[in-house]
């Protein structure tokens, strides 16, 4: 195992060794995709944790990729920031872990992805060397976006040693509502009605458990912005009930309480949610639905791995679905468009296949 | 070039005329000149022909002929570009998509439109205004520049300090890759798994293929809208109310400044009610809901206050809010006043930093011998030095040119970047260095090469390469008399 505490010692690490390596931060993750190959060393990044630069009236940040979600949202609530990257257990979790796995929360809806705020990369290429993408200004076209590839990928084209990203003021102001809903589908259509013009929610979220469903929604901003909008909200749905904001903390580690058995992920376009209605209502009693209504990705969390491949033929084309955890022959779906191009890169860029090789859909 | 038809270019002639029409395809040299330039001053380069196709099928049958002739291909929107991203560098064929300007789909419940690459960007919001949707990228060039063009360069605007760049509104495209193959990339599920290839294809220039259809999204027109002008009588003091606005956590839809001389040649051009005098100016446009506006116009006045801004004017209604920004995005065309041709900058500067490379532009001005104008997307620190000189007077390109790299090395050691959205194209190609190391630009020729190992997709923009695009920049000096058409 190594443990690198600098972007040059993880560059060393690399370019020193040989075999398959597997980049892990806190480790939370390392059941997605396939097995890791058996042989495989463990790159330690949780030492990549410091702040390389940060001057909070710039509102942007550049940091070891090896640190917390919550060491880096504690340091940016000093200065009243945040990102509003509301990943599950991000207390634990490192940011490149969470970037690697691609890990988002229901702030989704109207923040964005950590796409959306990611400003630039250094990474670590099959052969050690370092490569920077990006930059660490909120405006930038110099060169490709090479750091939006690292997204999702699982650790599979690069170890991520350094990140810089935008940030944003911590609103004045923070409420939660979680309204009892009759189905997912009628979840979803409430939804809808809230974020309707000039209505806007920062988070929404249908959760679905033990026969029960609830939409989460969270506004942020001005007080009489948000109280406006909650008003509006009762009016809809007299049956909400206020929560505090730790409410979304709880319901976002909630299925990573218990030993997880099997965990499901579905995206698809939103108009088409529609579509996975009839998939949902045959889940077992202790499954649960996680639901971002207007994104379209969906996580279900149950003791046993439903039908996948019966779900990918009822599913337009447009959707996938993929076993994130749980044992199956065909855990990732049809290939991608562009798989051709996705293994040219894999390939230039880790010749020898060193990096998770097998996990992901592309090996 | 061809002047004349030798057999083998005919025979590509005719194959691409059996494809798109024998109207649609222009080779005749008075026709070819249209074709040499975009709104960037400094480059130029003739295509071998031009074509005008009006489908993806169509796209990718010119691809297959062009690549196997040989000719580098090249895409062109709007032609309203600022780094030469669409001047065919190396000759070849041009494809243009000014035909493919359709809006095909809006859903207006999951706020996205399909639309083709050649689709004027305020077209799509005139457009969607019935649902009370519009595209948030708006570059000052958005009357006719491309949703395809602002894809290649990831283009931004005003508005982009709240609401993103265009690579943040991009949810699928199709491409015609340089075999002449159509893939379509598809975000539109979230989080599908894969390499995000659409995150590279934005703002690659034109360099991995050609975006023949796009998924965008669309943002709610805000409830109400309130835009300031706020009037400096130093330059210091704008800055750091620009800093304190952002550092207070206003987030602005847009804040824009003009200084110095600019004032006055806007106000004269476009009589938008800016006081001559002024040092600086800002234009502060805030939205959102009612109880938002309030709350903002209340921080912001009082940080124009504390830094003693001479005069803070809200404009009264739609009439004076369009005067106000039409003397902003009307501004490149005002300040022809001052000398006849011009060159526009583009860097950008931790925020931060703004004061002190406001202040190195104007000594750089001094030193070399030309004016120079900061009209310029201040929220997000990129700055737009417009240089203007007359070609006349001896050896002024040289050292306009030599002021610009001036600037923008500036701007890479405070820190920022050569580009904040007009993108590398040629202009910039070879400071490239200057931010990424060979390892860098490796890494991005790979991955440009799984996409096009032959490199027949507009090729010697973005990447410094090899000696066949070296005479590029000697081509340099052909700088075009300022016309009333172009915009930053």
């Amino acid at each position: 195992m190594f443990k690198p505490t600098t972007l040059a010692e993880l560059s060393a690490a690399v370019r020193d060794s040989s075999g398959p390596l597997t980049p892990r931060g806190a480790g939370l993750h390392q059941g997605l995709g396939h097995p890791a190959h058996p042989e495989s060393t463990i790159i330690d990044c949780t030492g990549l944790n410091q702040v390389a630069d940060y001057v909070a009236s710039d509102l942007t940040i550049t940091v070891g990729a090896g640190i917390t979600l919550g060491a880096l949202q504690d340091i940016l609530a000093a200065h009243r920031q945040w990102l509003p990257w509301d990943a599950p257990q991000y207390r634990q979790a490192t940011v490149a872990g969470l970037l690697a796995a691609g890990l988002s929360g229901p702030l989704r809806h109207g923040a964005g992805a950590p796409r959306d705020w990611l400003l630039g990369m250094q990474f670590v290429i099959g052969d050690g060397r370092i490569i920077k993408s990006g930059g660490k200004v909120v405006k930038n076209v110099a060169g490709y976006d090479l750091h939006k590839l690292h997204l999702g990928a699982l650790g599979t084209l690069g170890i991520i040693g350094e990140v810089s990203f935008k940030v944003a003021p911590l609103p004045a102001c923070d409420q939660t509502l979680a309204i009892s809903c009759a189905s997912l589908a009628a979840a979803t259509q409430l939804a809808y009605a809230l974020r309707q013009r000039p209505y806007n929610p920062t988070a929404l979220l249908a959760v679905q458990h033990a026969g029960q469903c609830t939409l989460w929604v969270r506004w942020q901003g001005v007080e009489a912005a948000v109280m406006r909008q909650i008003a509006h909200a009762r009016q809809l749905a007299p049956q909400a009930e206020s929560h505090p904001t730790s409410a979304w903390e709880s319901l976002s580690n909630e299925p990573f309480r218990t030993q997880l058995r099997t965990q499901v992920r579905i995206g698809l376009p939103p108009q088409h949610l529609d579509t996975l209605w009839p998939l949902l209502t045959h889940l077992p009693a202790d499954a649960s639905v996680h639901l971002m209504p207007t994104v379209g990705l969906a996580r279900i969390y149950a003791p046993h791995l439903p039908d996948v491949a019966a779900w990918r033929t009822a599913l337009p084309a447009t959707g996938y679905v993929v076993v994130e955890i749980g044992t199956a022959a065909d855990r990732w779906g049809p290939e991608p468009a562009g798989a051709a191009i996705m293994r040219q890169l894999k390939q230039s860029w880790d010749p020898d296949g060193r990096f998770n090789s097998g996990r992901f859909i592309i090996s | 070039m061809h002047t004349t038809l030798d057999p083998i270019y005919q025979q590509v002639v005719d194959q691409l005329a059996h494809v798109v029409g024998q109207r649609y395809v222009l080779w005749r040299p008075e026709e070819l000149m249209l074709y040499e330039y975009d709104g960037s001053a400094l480059d130029m380069a003739r295509p071998d022909i031009v074509v005008v196709p009006s489908s993806t099928a169509e796209v990718a049958a010119v691809v297959r002929i062009a690549a196997a002739a040989g000719f580098p291909i090249v895409a062109r929107g709007g032609g309203t570009g600022l780094s030469g991203g669409s001047v065919p560098a190396a000759g070849g064929v041009v494809i243009s998509t000014s035909r493919m300007h359709r809006v095909l789909a809006v859903d207006a419940h999951a706020r996205t439109a399909l639309v083709q690459p050649g689709l004027i960007n305020t077209d799509l919001s005139e457009h969607t205004l019935p649902w009370h949707l519009h595209f948030a990228p708006d570059p000052s060039s958005q009357k006719a520049s491309t949703i395809g063009g602002n894809s290649a360069e990831n283009a931004g605007g005003p508005h982009c300090l709240k609401y993103g760049i265009t690579t943040n509104h991009v949810l699928a495209a199709t491409v015609v890759l340089a075999s002449g193959d159509i893939v379509h990339l598809d975000n539109t599920a979230p989080d599908r798994p894969g390499y995000d290839l659409l995150g590279v294809i934005v703002g690659s220039e034109g360099t991995l293929g050609i975006v023949t259809e796009l998924t965008v999204r669309l943002m709610p027109n805000p409830e109400s809208v309130k835009t300031f002008l706020a009037i400096f009588d130093d330059l210091d003091s704008a800055s750091q109310t620009v800093s304190a606005i952002i550092a207070q956590g206003v987030i602005p839809a847009a804040l824009e400044m003009l200084e110095g001389q600019g004032i006055a040649l806007v106000e004269q051009s476009v009589h938008a009610g800016y006081p001559l005098d002024a040092q600086a100016v800002l234009l502060i446009e805030i939205d959102g809901t009612d109880e938002e506006i309030e709350d903002e116009t209340r921080r912001i006045e009082y940080i124009c206050q504390h830094f003693e801004a001479r005069e803070l004017r809200a404009a009264r209604d739609e009439d004076q809010r369009k005067k106000l920004w039409a003397g902003r995005k009307g501004a490149l065309a005002a300040c022809a006043r001052l000398a006849p041709h011009y060159h526009i900058q583009d860097g950008v500067v931790p925020r931060s930093r703004l004061t002190e490379v406001l202040q190195l532009t104007r000594d750089v001005a001094k030193k070399q011998r030309v004016h120079i104008v900061n009209i310029f997307h201040a929220g997000d620190g990129n700055l737009h030095p417009l240089l203007l000189f007359d070609i006349r007077e001896e050896g002024v390109i040289e050292r306009a040119i030599a002021a610009s790299e001036e600037i923008l090395k500036a701007c890479v050691d405070a820190g920022g970047t050569i580009s904040g959205e007009h993108g590398i194209g040629i202009e910039k190609r070879d400071y490239m260095a200057w931010l990424f190391n060979d390892d860098d630009l490796w890494a991005m020729r790979q991955m440009r090469a799984c996409f096009d190992h032959v490199g027949v997709m507009n090729p010697c923009k973005l990447i410094p390469t090899g000696a066949s695009c070296g005479d590029i920049k000697a081509a340099r000096g052909a700088a075009k008399a300022l016309a009333a058409g172009a915009w930053i």
